[in-house]
Protein backbone atom coordinates (compact mmCIF):
# COMPACT_ATOMS: atom_id res chain seq x y z
CA UNK A 1 0.00 0.00 0.00
CA UNK A 2 2.68 2.49 1.12
CA UNK A 3 4.85 1.77 -1.90
CA UNK A 4 1.67 2.33 -4.25
CA UNK A 5 1.09 5.58 -2.76
CA UNK A 6 4.69 7.01 -3.53
CA UNK A 7 4.90 5.99 -6.84
CA UNK A 8 5.33 8.81 -9.01
CA UNK A 9 3.61 9.39 -11.92
CA UNK A 10 5.23 11.40 -15.33
CA UNK A 11 3.20 14.60 -16.13
CA UNK A 12 4.67 17.19 -18.71
CA UNK A 13 6.23 19.32 -16.61
CA UNK A 14 7.87 16.97 -14.04
CA UNK A 15 6.15 14.19 -11.71
CA UNK A 16 3.47 14.07 -9.27
CA UNK A 17 2.10 11.15 -7.17
CA UNK A 18 -0.04 8.81 -8.52
CA UNK A 19 -2.36 9.01 -5.81
CA UNK A 20 -2.68 11.27 -3.24
CA UNK A 21 -5.16 12.64 -0.57
CA UNK A 22 -4.45 16.48 -2.34
CA UNK A 23 -6.36 15.13 -4.60
CA UNK A 24 -9.44 15.23 -2.91
CA UNK A 25 -9.25 19.26 -3.21
CA UNK A 26 -10.49 21.11 -6.02
CA UNK A 27 -7.58 22.39 -8.14
CA UNK A 28 -9.33 25.60 -7.77
CA UNK A 29 -8.98 25.23 -3.71
CA UNK A 30 -5.12 23.75 -4.35
CA UNK A 31 -4.22 26.46 -6.55
CA UNK A 32 -6.11 28.82 -3.86
CA UNK A 33 -2.98 27.15 -1.36
CA UNK A 34 -0.27 28.13 -3.63
CA UNK A 35 -0.84 31.33 -4.03
CA UNK A 36 -1.04 31.77 -0.25
CA UNK A 37 1.96 30.28 0.47
CA UNK A 38 3.37 31.61 -2.40
CA UNK A 39 3.05 35.19 -0.99
CA UNK A 40 2.86 34.64 2.66
CA UNK A 41 6.68 34.05 3.31
CA UNK A 42 7.10 37.84 2.04
CA UNK A 43 5.30 38.97 5.37
CA UNK A 44 7.79 36.97 7.77
CA UNK A 45 10.61 38.26 9.06
CA UNK A 46 11.35 35.65 11.94
CA UNK A 47 13.83 32.69 11.46
CA UNK A 48 11.81 30.70 13.81
CA UNK A 49 8.10 31.18 11.58
CA UNK A 50 9.65 30.85 8.12
CA UNK A 51 11.41 27.65 9.61
CA UNK A 52 8.08 26.51 10.57
CA UNK A 53 6.10 26.95 6.91
CA UNK A 54 9.18 25.51 5.66
CA UNK A 55 8.74 22.35 8.00
CA UNK A 56 5.04 22.70 7.09
CA UNK A 57 5.48 22.82 3.78
CA UNK A 58 7.51 19.38 3.89
CA UNK A 59 4.88 18.06 5.99
CA UNK A 60 2.62 19.09 2.92
CA UNK A 61 4.93 16.87 1.01
CA UNK A 62 4.83 14.08 2.57
CA UNK A 63 0.60 14.53 3.01
CA UNK A 64 0.46 14.76 -0.20
CA UNK A 65 3.23 10.97 -0.91
CA UNK A 66 5.23 13.35 -2.83
CA UNK A 67 8.82 11.63 -3.31
CA UNK A 68 10.94 13.32 -1.29
CA UNK A 69 14.32 12.30 -3.27
CA UNK A 70 12.56 14.43 -6.06
CA UNK A 71 13.79 17.50 -4.11
CA UNK A 72 17.12 16.42 -5.00
CA UNK A 73 17.41 18.17 -8.25
CA UNK A 74 16.82 21.81 -6.06
CA UNK A 75 19.60 20.78 -3.84
CA UNK A 76 22.48 22.45 -6.01
CA UNK A 77 19.89 25.31 -6.18
CA UNK A 78 19.42 25.66 -2.85
CA UNK A 79 22.79 25.95 -1.62
CA UNK A 80 24.34 28.10 -4.54
CA UNK A 81 21.32 30.38 -3.24
CA UNK A 82 22.74 30.05 0.40
CA UNK A 83 26.86 30.48 -0.48
CA UNK A 84 25.40 33.98 -2.83
CA UNK A 85 23.68 35.68 -0.05
CA UNK A 86 25.69 34.48 2.56
CA UNK A 87 28.51 36.45 0.39
CA UNK A 88 26.04 39.52 -0.35
CA UNK A 89 25.42 39.90 3.10
CA UNK A 90 28.99 39.33 4.38
CA UNK A 91 30.77 41.45 1.58
CA UNK A 92 28.03 44.30 1.02
CA UNK A 93 26.21 44.22 4.53
CA UNK A 94 23.34 46.41 5.42
CA UNK A 95 23.20 48.27 9.13
CA UNK A 96 26.90 48.88 8.84
CA UNK A 97 26.34 51.35 11.96
CA UNK A 98 25.62 48.95 14.26
CA UNK A 99 28.47 48.41 16.64
CA UNK A 100 27.59 44.16 16.87
CA UNK A 101 30.61 42.45 15.28
CA UNK A 102 30.31 38.66 15.49
CA UNK A 103 34.16 38.11 13.54
CA UNK A 104 36.81 39.85 10.81
CA UNK A 105 37.67 38.00 8.08
CA UNK A 106 40.85 40.49 7.27
CA UNK A 107 39.23 43.61 6.81
CA UNK A 108 35.98 42.57 6.50
CA UNK A 109 33.90 42.57 9.36
CA UNK A 110 30.74 40.62 10.00
CA UNK A 111 27.75 42.37 10.97
CA UNK A 112 25.53 40.99 13.14
CA UNK A 113 22.36 42.09 11.91
CA UNK A 114 22.73 41.77 8.40
CA UNK A 115 24.07 38.00 8.65
CA UNK A 116 21.06 37.54 10.70
CA UNK A 117 19.16 39.52 8.27
CA UNK A 118 20.79 37.42 5.38
CA UNK A 119 20.08 34.09 6.76
CA UNK A 120 15.99 34.78 7.31
CA UNK A 121 15.74 36.20 4.00
CA UNK A 122 17.45 32.48 2.88
CA UNK A 123 14.71 30.80 5.00
CA UNK A 124 11.81 32.96 2.75
CA UNK A 125 13.63 32.08 -0.46
CA UNK A 126 13.34 28.50 0.30
CA UNK A 127 9.88 28.94 2.07
CA UNK A 128 8.76 30.40 -1.39
CA UNK A 129 10.89 28.41 -4.07
CA UNK A 130 9.47 25.04 -1.58
CA UNK A 131 5.68 26.26 -2.34
CA UNK A 132 6.32 26.77 -5.78
CA UNK A 133 7.80 22.94 -6.59
CA UNK A 134 4.90 21.78 -3.83
CA UNK A 135 2.13 23.27 -6.17
CA UNK A 136 3.68 21.66 -9.97
CA UNK A 137 4.41 18.18 -7.78
CA UNK A 138 0.70 18.06 -7.00
CA UNK A 139 -0.77 19.19 -9.96
CA UNK A 140 -1.18 17.86 -13.40
CA UNK A 141 -1.63 20.73 -16.61
CA UNK A 142 -5.66 19.81 -16.64
CA UNK A 143 -5.89 20.38 -13.03
CA UNK A 144 -3.89 23.85 -13.87
CA UNK A 145 -6.43 24.28 -16.38
CA UNK A 146 -9.10 23.76 -14.26
CA UNK A 147 -8.20 26.06 -11.89
CA UNK A 148 -7.41 29.09 -14.17
CA UNK A 149 -10.87 28.44 -15.59
CA UNK A 150 -12.52 28.38 -11.90
CA UNK A 151 -10.88 31.81 -11.18
CA UNK A 152 -12.94 33.08 -14.72
CA UNK A 153 -9.91 33.61 -16.78
CA UNK A 154 -11.23 33.82 -20.81
CA UNK A 155 -10.90 30.35 -22.41
CA UNK A 156 -8.15 31.92 -25.07
CA UNK A 157 -5.80 32.54 -21.72
CA UNK A 158 -6.50 28.88 -20.47
CA UNK A 159 -6.38 27.66 -23.60
CA UNK A 160 -3.09 28.98 -24.64
CA UNK A 161 -1.68 28.28 -21.10
CA UNK A 162 -2.45 24.26 -22.01
CA UNK A 163 -1.06 24.69 -25.67
CA UNK A 164 1.96 25.76 -23.49
CA UNK A 165 2.26 23.17 -21.07
CA UNK A 166 1.75 20.56 -24.15
CA UNK A 167 4.17 22.25 -26.50
CA UNK A 168 6.86 21.88 -23.31
CA UNK A 169 6.30 18.38 -23.65
CA UNK A 170 6.84 18.04 -27.03
CA UNK A 171 9.74 20.20 -27.06
CA UNK A 172 11.31 17.83 -24.22
CA UNK A 173 10.46 15.10 -26.18
CA UNK A 174 11.99 16.59 -29.42
CA UNK A 175 15.02 17.14 -27.31
CA UNK A 176 15.44 13.65 -26.24
CA UNK A 177 15.26 11.99 -28.95
CA UNK A 178 18.06 14.67 -30.72
CA UNK A 179 19.82 13.61 -27.71
CA UNK A 180 19.63 9.84 -28.09
CA UNK A 181 20.53 10.30 -31.93
CA UNK A 182 23.83 11.57 -30.95
CA UNK A 183 24.81 9.43 -28.44
CA UNK A 184 23.79 6.80 -30.98
CA UNK A 185 26.49 8.31 -32.96
CA UNK A 186 28.90 8.31 -30.52
CA UNK A 187 29.10 11.98 -29.18
CA UNK A 188 29.94 12.29 -25.08
CA UNK A 189 28.92 15.68 -23.59
CA UNK A 190 30.68 14.68 -20.42
CA UNK A 191 34.04 15.72 -21.93
CA UNK A 192 33.26 18.75 -23.30
CA UNK A 193 34.13 22.00 -21.38
CA UNK A 194 31.93 24.54 -20.26
CA UNK A 195 31.91 27.03 -23.10
CA UNK A 196 31.59 23.62 -25.30
CA UNK A 197 28.42 22.68 -23.20
CA UNK A 198 27.45 25.91 -23.73
CA UNK A 199 27.76 26.02 -27.55
CA UNK A 200 26.49 22.42 -27.78
CA UNK A 201 23.63 23.24 -26.18
CA UNK A 202 23.23 26.49 -28.64
CA UNK A 203 23.07 24.18 -31.59
CA UNK A 204 20.37 21.88 -30.13
CA UNK A 205 18.04 25.08 -30.90
CA UNK A 206 18.22 24.64 -34.73
CA UNK A 207 16.76 21.36 -35.20
CA UNK A 208 14.43 21.87 -32.49
CA UNK A 209 13.06 25.24 -33.75
CA UNK A 210 12.89 23.54 -37.14
CA UNK A 211 10.63 20.77 -35.19
CA UNK A 212 8.34 23.34 -33.75
CA UNK A 213 7.71 25.46 -36.89
CA UNK A 214 6.59 22.31 -38.38
CA UNK A 215 4.38 20.97 -35.32
CA UNK A 216 2.63 24.87 -35.32
CA UNK A 217 2.04 24.49 -38.98
CA UNK A 218 0.27 20.78 -38.12
CA UNK A 219 -1.77 21.96 -35.10
CA UNK A 220 -2.80 25.31 -36.52
CA UNK A 221 -4.20 23.27 -39.32
CA UNK A 222 -5.63 21.52 -36.89
CA UNK A 223 -7.41 23.80 -35.41
CA UNK A 224 -8.65 25.49 -38.41
CA UNK A 225 -9.66 21.82 -39.78
CA UNK A 226 -11.96 21.26 -36.97
CA UNK A 227 -13.54 24.68 -36.48
CA UNK A 228 -11.63 25.79 -33.32
CA UNK A 229 -12.98 29.22 -32.22
CA UNK A 230 -10.19 30.83 -29.59
CA UNK A 231 -12.94 32.74 -27.47
CA UNK A 232 -15.43 31.60 -24.52
CA UNK A 233 -18.61 31.69 -26.54
CA UNK A 234 -19.62 30.19 -29.45
CA UNK A 235 -22.68 32.00 -31.23
CA UNK A 236 -23.37 33.99 -28.44
CA UNK A 237 -23.87 30.68 -25.72
CA UNK A 238 -20.94 29.99 -23.64
CA UNK A 239 -18.93 27.02 -24.62
CA UNK A 240 -18.94 23.88 -22.90
CA UNK A 241 -16.43 22.98 -20.33
CA UNK A 242 -15.69 18.93 -19.85
CA UNK A 243 -12.91 19.53 -17.43
CA UNK A 244 -14.77 21.73 -14.79
CA UNK A 245 -17.63 19.62 -15.88
CA UNK A 246 -15.87 16.39 -14.69
CA UNK A 247 -14.22 17.96 -11.66
CA UNK A 248 -17.26 19.86 -9.28
CA UNK A 249 -16.36 22.17 -6.78
CA UNK A 250 -18.39 20.81 -3.24
CA UNK A 251 -18.99 23.06 0.29
CA UNK A 252 -16.04 21.45 1.60
CA UNK A 253 -13.45 22.99 -1.31
CA UNK A 254 -15.25 26.40 -0.46
CA UNK A 255 -14.32 26.30 3.20
CA UNK A 256 -10.85 25.24 2.37
CA UNK A 257 -10.69 28.70 0.00
CA UNK A 258 -12.04 30.72 2.64
CA UNK A 259 -10.09 29.05 5.48
CA UNK A 260 -6.67 29.97 3.56
CA UNK A 261 -7.88 32.96 2.40
CA UNK A 262 -8.73 34.15 5.90
CA UNK A 263 -5.45 33.01 7.60
CA UNK A 264 -3.14 34.61 4.89
CA UNK A 265 -5.24 38.04 5.46
CA UNK A 266 -5.02 37.43 9.37
CA UNK A 267 -1.55 37.09 9.20
CA UNK A 268 -0.81 39.38 7.01
CA UNK A 269 -2.64 42.08 9.39
CA UNK A 270 -0.79 41.28 12.37
CA UNK A 271 2.76 41.61 10.28
CA UNK A 272 1.19 44.68 8.82
CA UNK A 273 -0.76 46.52 11.99
CA UNK A 274 1.56 45.27 14.79
CA UNK A 275 4.85 43.96 13.06
CA UNK A 276 4.45 40.77 14.71
CA UNK A 277 6.79 38.70 12.69
CA UNK A 278 9.12 41.69 12.73
CA UNK A 279 13.03 40.36 13.23
CA UNK A 280 13.53 42.26 16.25
CA UNK A 281 10.89 40.15 17.81
CA UNK A 282 12.29 37.15 17.09
CA UNK A 283 13.23 35.28 20.26
CA UNK A 284 16.15 33.71 18.09
CA UNK A 285 17.77 37.13 17.08
CA UNK A 286 17.52 38.76 20.88
CA UNK A 287 19.39 35.24 22.65
CA UNK A 288 21.98 35.05 19.77
CA UNK A 289 22.56 38.87 20.15
CA UNK A 290 22.36 38.54 23.81
CA UNK A 291 25.11 35.95 23.52
CA UNK A 292 27.56 37.86 21.45
CA UNK A 293 27.24 41.15 23.90
CA UNK A 294 27.22 39.14 27.06
CA UNK A 295 23.31 41.07 27.51
CA UNK A 296 25.10 44.48 27.44
CA UNK B 1 24.04 56.51 -46.68
CA UNK B 2 24.96 53.10 -46.56
CA UNK B 3 27.42 51.51 -43.45
CA UNK B 4 30.86 51.23 -44.47
CA UNK B 5 32.50 47.83 -44.77
CA UNK B 6 34.34 47.86 -41.98
CA UNK B 7 32.95 47.93 -38.34
CA UNK B 8 34.55 51.17 -37.80
CA UNK B 9 33.17 52.78 -40.69
CA UNK B 10 29.51 51.04 -40.08
CA UNK B 11 29.76 52.84 -36.26
CA UNK B 12 30.76 56.18 -37.84
CA UNK B 13 27.90 56.58 -40.25
CA UNK B 14 25.63 55.01 -37.36
CA UNK B 15 26.26 57.58 -35.06
CA UNK B 16 26.25 60.18 -37.96
CA UNK B 17 22.67 59.09 -38.98
CA UNK B 18 21.63 59.73 -35.40
CA UNK B 19 23.46 62.95 -34.64
CA UNK B 20 21.85 64.50 -38.29
CA UNK B 21 18.57 62.87 -37.21
CA UNK B 22 18.06 61.31 -40.63
CA UNK B 23 15.46 58.75 -41.51
CA UNK B 24 16.67 55.48 -40.41
CA UNK B 25 14.31 53.56 -41.56
CA UNK B 26 14.88 54.04 -45.06
CA UNK B 27 16.03 50.36 -45.31
CA UNK B 28 12.65 48.61 -44.78
CA UNK B 29 14.47 45.31 -46.15
CA UNK B 30 13.07 41.70 -45.10
CA UNK B 31 10.14 44.25 -43.20
CA UNK B 32 8.69 46.16 -46.47
CA UNK B 33 4.83 44.78 -47.02
CA UNK B 34 4.89 44.43 -50.39
CA UNK B 35 1.87 46.12 -52.57
CA UNK B 36 -1.38 43.68 -52.18
CA UNK B 37 0.12 41.50 -49.35
CA UNK B 38 -2.33 40.90 -46.92
CA UNK B 39 -0.91 40.20 -43.23
CA UNK B 40 -3.17 39.39 -40.67
CA UNK B 41 -2.94 38.23 -37.34
CA UNK B 42 -4.46 34.62 -37.08
CA UNK B 43 -4.76 31.00 -35.45
CA UNK B 44 -1.09 30.13 -36.59
CA UNK B 45 0.13 33.17 -34.60
CA UNK B 46 -1.73 32.24 -31.55
CA UNK B 47 -0.31 28.80 -31.75
CA UNK B 48 3.26 29.51 -32.73
CA UNK B 49 3.24 32.23 -29.36
CA UNK B 50 2.17 29.23 -27.05
CA UNK B 51 4.53 26.88 -28.84
CA UNK B 52 7.67 29.59 -28.69
CA UNK B 53 6.50 30.15 -24.99
CA UNK B 54 6.75 26.32 -24.47
CA UNK B 55 10.56 26.34 -25.88
CA UNK B 56 10.91 29.20 -23.58
CA UNK B 57 9.68 27.00 -20.75
CA UNK B 58 11.92 24.17 -21.43
CA UNK B 59 14.88 26.51 -22.35
CA UNK B 60 14.42 28.74 -19.11
CA UNK B 61 13.86 25.85 -16.62
CA UNK B 62 16.90 23.42 -18.43
CA UNK B 63 19.04 26.81 -18.09
CA UNK B 64 18.42 27.47 -14.01
CA UNK B 65 18.80 23.80 -13.77
CA UNK B 66 22.00 23.09 -15.31
CA UNK B 67 23.53 26.08 -14.36
CA UNK B 68 21.93 26.70 -10.97
CA UNK B 69 22.37 30.17 -9.37
CA UNK B 70 18.98 30.55 -8.18
CA UNK B 71 16.91 34.19 -8.53
CA UNK B 72 20.40 35.30 -10.20
CA UNK B 73 19.65 34.82 -13.38
CA UNK B 74 23.11 34.90 -14.92
CA UNK B 75 23.83 32.67 -17.65
CA UNK B 76 20.17 32.30 -18.52
CA UNK B 77 20.14 31.23 -22.17
CA UNK B 78 16.18 31.95 -21.65
CA UNK B 79 17.19 35.66 -23.00
CA UNK B 80 17.86 34.77 -26.32
CA UNK B 81 14.50 33.31 -26.64
CA UNK B 82 13.08 36.29 -25.66
CA UNK B 83 15.51 38.79 -27.90
CA UNK B 84 15.20 36.66 -30.82
CA UNK B 85 11.15 35.81 -30.07
CA UNK B 86 10.67 39.19 -30.56
CA UNK B 87 12.96 39.58 -33.62
CA UNK B 88 10.45 36.74 -35.49
CA UNK B 89 7.49 37.13 -33.90
CA UNK B 90 6.63 40.87 -33.02
CA UNK B 91 4.61 41.27 -30.30
CA UNK B 92 3.90 37.78 -29.92
CA UNK B 93 7.33 37.06 -29.28
CA UNK B 94 7.25 40.05 -26.30
CA UNK B 95 3.96 37.98 -25.09
CA UNK B 96 6.22 34.74 -24.74
CA UNK B 97 9.25 36.80 -23.45
CA UNK B 98 7.08 37.57 -20.03
CA UNK B 99 4.94 34.54 -20.03
CA UNK B 100 7.54 31.67 -19.94
CA UNK B 101 9.77 32.99 -17.51
CA UNK B 102 7.21 32.55 -14.60
CA UNK B 103 6.32 29.29 -15.77
CA UNK B 104 10.06 28.28 -15.99
CA UNK B 105 10.83 30.17 -12.85
CA UNK B 106 7.81 28.29 -11.06
CA UNK B 107 9.26 24.70 -12.24
CA UNK B 108 13.04 25.12 -11.77
CA UNK B 109 12.33 26.69 -8.33
CA UNK B 110 14.87 29.22 -9.79
CA UNK B 111 12.69 32.33 -8.12
CA UNK B 112 9.83 32.39 -6.24
CA UNK B 113 6.18 33.67 -7.70
CA UNK B 114 5.98 36.94 -6.64
CA UNK B 115 9.71 37.86 -7.88
CA UNK B 116 8.56 36.09 -11.11
CA UNK B 117 5.37 38.70 -11.75
CA UNK B 118 7.80 41.66 -10.57
CA UNK B 119 9.98 40.31 -13.26
CA UNK B 120 6.73 41.09 -15.77
CA UNK B 121 8.18 44.62 -17.23
CA UNK B 122 12.31 43.85 -17.50
CA UNK B 123 11.16 40.84 -19.33
CA UNK B 124 8.99 42.04 -21.49
CA UNK B 125 11.28 45.31 -22.63
CA UNK B 126 14.07 43.33 -23.10
CA UNK B 127 12.49 41.16 -25.52
CA UNK B 128 10.65 43.72 -27.15
CA UNK B 129 13.64 46.29 -27.52
CA UNK B 130 15.49 44.50 -30.28
CA UNK B 131 11.99 43.32 -32.12
CA UNK B 132 11.42 47.40 -32.27
CA UNK B 133 15.01 47.76 -33.30
CA UNK B 134 15.16 45.04 -36.02
CA UNK B 135 12.57 46.61 -37.40
CA UNK B 136 13.14 50.55 -37.40
CA UNK B 137 16.51 50.27 -38.84
CA UNK B 138 15.91 47.42 -41.25
CA UNK B 139 18.32 44.68 -40.33
CA UNK B 140 17.66 41.42 -41.37
CA UNK B 141 17.07 38.30 -39.31
CA UNK B 142 19.50 36.56 -40.71
CA UNK B 143 22.21 38.61 -40.13
CA UNK B 144 23.64 39.01 -43.16
CA UNK B 145 25.28 42.40 -43.02
CA UNK B 146 27.48 43.90 -40.33
CA UNK B 147 25.01 46.76 -39.49
CA UNK B 148 22.56 43.37 -38.72
CA UNK B 149 25.16 41.92 -36.46
CA UNK B 150 25.82 45.43 -34.47
CA UNK B 151 22.07 45.77 -34.19
CA UNK B 152 21.80 42.59 -33.04
CA UNK B 153 24.90 42.84 -30.33
CA UNK B 154 23.65 46.03 -29.42
CA UNK B 155 20.11 45.99 -29.19
CA UNK B 156 19.84 42.25 -28.76
CA UNK B 157 22.28 41.36 -26.07
CA UNK B 158 23.62 44.64 -24.86
CA UNK B 159 20.63 47.16 -24.35
CA UNK B 160 18.27 44.69 -23.75
CA UNK B 161 20.27 42.68 -21.10
CA UNK B 162 21.24 46.51 -19.43
CA UNK B 163 17.64 47.01 -19.53
CA UNK B 164 16.85 43.46 -18.01
CA UNK B 165 19.68 43.21 -15.25
CA UNK B 166 18.78 46.73 -14.29
CA UNK B 167 15.17 45.73 -13.67
CA UNK B 168 16.01 42.56 -12.26
CA UNK B 169 18.57 43.71 -9.72
CA UNK B 170 16.30 46.58 -8.70
CA UNK B 171 13.86 43.76 -8.10
CA UNK B 172 15.77 41.45 -6.00
CA UNK B 173 17.14 44.64 -4.32
CA UNK B 174 13.71 45.55 -2.78
CA UNK B 175 12.62 41.55 -2.22
CA UNK B 176 15.72 42.82 0.05
CA UNK B 177 17.27 39.28 -1.98
CA UNK B 178 20.54 41.23 -2.43
CA UNK B 179 22.11 44.99 -0.25
CA UNK B 180 21.68 47.72 -1.55
CA UNK B 181 25.64 47.75 -1.66
CA UNK B 182 25.65 44.95 -3.97
CA UNK B 183 23.21 46.16 -6.66
CA UNK B 184 26.12 47.40 -8.84
CA UNK B 185 27.88 44.51 -8.29
CA UNK B 186 24.35 42.21 -9.05
CA UNK B 187 24.20 44.18 -12.30
CA UNK B 188 27.45 44.03 -13.65
CA UNK B 189 27.65 40.27 -13.21
CA UNK B 190 23.82 39.56 -14.41
CA UNK B 191 24.49 41.98 -17.72
CA UNK B 192 27.77 40.18 -18.39
CA UNK B 193 26.87 36.66 -18.10
CA UNK B 194 23.44 37.35 -19.71
CA UNK B 195 24.94 39.19 -22.62
CA UNK B 196 27.16 36.43 -23.23
CA UNK B 197 24.93 33.48 -23.35
CA UNK B 198 22.06 35.27 -25.12
CA UNK B 199 24.32 36.46 -27.75
CA UNK B 200 25.66 33.08 -28.31
CA UNK B 201 22.11 31.24 -28.51
CA UNK B 202 20.27 34.20 -30.38
CA UNK B 203 23.48 34.29 -33.12
CA UNK B 204 22.60 30.43 -33.63
CA UNK B 205 19.54 31.05 -33.68
CA UNK B 206 19.26 33.74 -35.86
CA UNK B 207 21.62 32.86 -38.43
CA UNK B 208 20.56 29.18 -38.54
CA UNK B 209 16.94 29.08 -38.22
CA UNK B 210 15.76 32.43 -39.57
CA UNK B 211 16.14 31.60 -42.89
CA UNK B 212 13.11 29.13 -42.41
CA UNK B 213 11.14 31.05 -39.81
CA UNK B 214 10.96 34.00 -42.37
CA UNK B 215 9.15 31.76 -45.09
CA UNK B 216 6.46 31.03 -42.64
CA UNK B 217 2.78 32.83 -42.67
CA UNK B 218 3.91 33.65 -38.87
CA UNK B 219 6.77 35.79 -39.75
CA UNK B 220 6.23 39.04 -38.53
CA UNK B 221 6.89 42.07 -40.63
CA UNK B 222 4.80 44.14 -38.28
CA UNK B 223 3.99 44.15 -35.51
CA UNK B 224 1.18 41.59 -35.16
CA UNK B 225 1.32 40.23 -38.44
Amino acid sequence: MKKSGTKMQKTIIGFVPAQSPIYALHPLARFVLYIVTGFLPLFIQTPEISFAFIVIVLGLFVYARVNLRTLKLYLPMMVTVFVFITLTYFFFPIAKEESVIVFKLGKFPCYYKSSMWGFCIYLRIISLVLASIFYFSTNRERDIMVALRSIGLPFAVSYFVSLTLRSAGIFMEDYQIIREAEQARGLNTANLSFGGKVKHFSMYMVPLFTLSIRRCDEISVGLFAKGTEISSKINGVKRADYLRSKMQINGRDYAYIVGFIALFAVLVYLQVTANVFNIVKSPLYNHFLNTITGGR
Amino acid sequence: LKPGKTFKTFIFYRFLYFSEGEDITMAKGVWEIKEGEIRRPGLSHFVMTALFTGIGVVVGTFGSLAIPLGYVTAFWPGQAIQSVGCIWYGGWGGIASFIFPIISNAISGSAPLPVSLAYIPGNLAQGLIVGWAFRQFGNDPRLLKSSDWFSFTFWGAIISNVIGAGWGSTVLRLFGLITPDAHLTVFVGWLIGNAVASWILGVIMLKFVSPIVMKTKTFCKGYWA
